[in-house]
């Protein structure tokens, strides 16, 4: 079975393009519109989250927040993939105990690098 | 300012909505009964607006009563001032209410023109979205095929040009079996020499047993001529020379027989003489040839491998191309990757805009429904900047105001990653 990763992004056109660029280095991709979305479908082989800040219904920190307190997956990778880019919002985010911050647009190869440095 | 339209004629909308819900639930009735209650229905309309009548056209007239001991009492100049200023509030108060209501009109406008611009966008993006995630789907799926396909041909080349089964070892293979061909030839050309040789020798030795065969036959000539003079001589001798008679015929039978065996062996010696010749010649016309072949071959090896080097060369350099056209290739997939982005981002800003405009109608309704008026356009700037930038997300849309946003938290350098990155 192959490494799975979940993509929560409200944007269909990111989602898409991450799931296009990790493929190929053999992640199985989960999406998820929203943080919601992405609770709901929450299984623990899934060995690395990348996570939108701005989403509608549940947003990237909420999502974090509460998959976070679950221990299955309190210390799995997550990286937020965002166009905010002000510190008080990486503070918040290095608070909730995620491992990395890219704003977009991001680097195909950045993206994958981190992604290799930080997985299981 | 809906509310305030609304409540000026709220009795009426409301007694026009009882009747509407009125008529619709008669609608599910019989005919007849629908037709009897209808018409008491538009009766009742037509009695209670004939009342409404009657008690506006009765309460003016009780209000005229009612102001006309005030009106004898005030002195005429006074009452006529303040009937000039009553129509001059009068006339204020219409070009206010005409204001009013151009502002209203001009709000609905917004509002109508707004869920047309969303409508528009939100149908435009969506679009765009497909489309885009079509194209991503085809470029990831195009240039994976490529480098799957460079690849292979990549091990194509390098197993052509590299390892023990390349075309250089085949080329050094060639080399060597030129050498070998060069050697082969040699040693044919000097075999031809030592056979041309041996013919001579052997010629020669022919030609002496050919002499000493024709001594033979000379001795044999000439014991017969002897053997001859010996029969006579016997014969002269009478019956004393009978036996030896005898011995000179056998003598000369001896000679005739050695000329015969020598006559024989020269034939055959000269048959020997021409077979050999003939195979000699056989032989280094055969050798001749083979060695043409032989060079003929080799330089046929020695043109292949000539050209199959510059073809090697051409097949390093597609390596070094295809290598070039795979990293390009990466290139303009990471710029594609960041272009859709940036559609992506303009999305997000569309969006923004929508939701901007939207939150300033509402505030612009909610103004008119609590009747509080700000006219202070600094104050208002300000309020409309807050109430925008509240949804800002992207860089982008600070960086349109003019606004810099405190982001020093950034950590790529020492990880030699491209882009605004930030580990914690």
């Amino acid at each position: 079975m192959g490494k799975k990763l979940m993509v929560v992004d409200d944007s269909s056109t990111i989602r898409n393009l991450i799931k296009n660029t990790v493929s190929s280095e053999g992640w199985d991709v989960v999406e998820a519109e929203n943080g919601q979305e992405a609770l709901d479908n929450l299984t623990p082989d899934i060995g690395f989250f990348v996570v939108d800040v701005n989403m509608p219904i549940k947003n990237g920190f909420e999502f974090v927040e509460e998959m976070k307190k679950d221990s299955k997956y309190s210390q799995k990778p997550v990286v937020f993939l965002t166009t905010e880019s002000s510190d008080d919002m990486k503070s918040k985010g290095k608070a909730l105990g995620v491992n990395g911050w890219i704003v977009k647009p991001f680097e195909r190869e950045t993206l994958l690098k981190i992604i290799d440095m930080l997985e299981d | 300012m809906e509310n305030y339209l609304f409540q000026r004629n709220k009795l009426y909308f409301l007694s026009a909505l009882i009747k509407i819900t009125l008529l619709l639930v008669l609608l599910f009735m019989p005919k007849a009964i629908f037709i009897i209650v209808s018409t008491i229905i538009i009766l009742e309309i037509i009695v209670i607006s004939i009342s409404e009548i009657k008690a506006k056209n009765y309460r003016e007239t009780k209000l005229v009563e009612s102001a006309k001991p005030i009106e004898d009492s005030v002195p005429q100049d006074v009452y006529d001032s303040l009937v000039i200023e009553t129509n001059k509030l009068t006339e204020k108060n219409r070009e206010y209410q005409e204001i009013i209501e151009k502002l209203y009109s001009n709000y609905k406008y917004r509002t109508f023109s707004l869920d047309t611009t969303e409508k528009i966008s939100q149908k435009g993006i969506s679009k765009v979205q497909d489309k885009v995630n079509i194209m991503t789907n085809d470029i990831f799926s195009l240039i994976d095929n490529s480098q799957v396909i460079s690849s292979d041909i990549n091990k194509l080349i390098l197993s052509v040009t590299e390892g023990d089964s390349s075309l250089y070892k085949v080329i050094d293979l060639l080399s060597g079996n030129i050498e070998k061909i060069d050697s082969v030839v040699n040693t044919i050309n000097d075999v031809n020499l030592t056979s041309a040789t041996d013919s001579k020798d052997i010629s020669e030795i022919f030609l002496k047993v050919k002499n000493f065969t024709r001594n033979i036959t000379n001795l044999a000539e000439q014991t017969r001529v002897l053997a001859i003079n010996a029969s006579v001589e016997a014969a002269r001798s009478g019956v004393y020379g009978k036996g030896f008679a005898v011995i000179a015929g056998e003598i000369r039978k001896l000679a005739d027989n050695s000329k015969v065996f020598a006559e024989t062996i020269n034939g055959m010696i000269n048959d020997s003489y021409h077979a050999m010749n003939k195979t000699f010649s056989k032989q280094k016309n055969q050798l001749s040839n083979i060695s043409s072949q032989l060079i003929n071959t080799q330089n046929d090896i020695k043109n292949i491998a000539y050209s199959l080097e510059p073809k090697i060369e051409v097949l390093t350099d597609s390596i070094r191309k295809s290598s070039v056209t795979s990293s390009n290739l990466t290139d303009r997939l990471n710029n594609f990757t960041h272009s859709i982005q940036f559609l992506d981002l303009v999305r997000q800003i569309m969006d923004h805009i929508n939701i901007i405009q939207r939150e300033a109608l509402e505030d612009c309704a909610k103004d008119f429904n609590e009747k509080s008026f700000n006219t202070d356009l600094e104050k208002i700037k300000e309020n409309a900047l807050q109430s925008a930038t509240k949804h800002f997300t992207v860089k982008e849309e600070w960086e349109a105001l003019g606004i810099k946003i405190n982001e020093t938290m950034k950590c790529s350098t020492n990880n030699n990653l491209d882009g605004d990155v930030t580990l914690f």
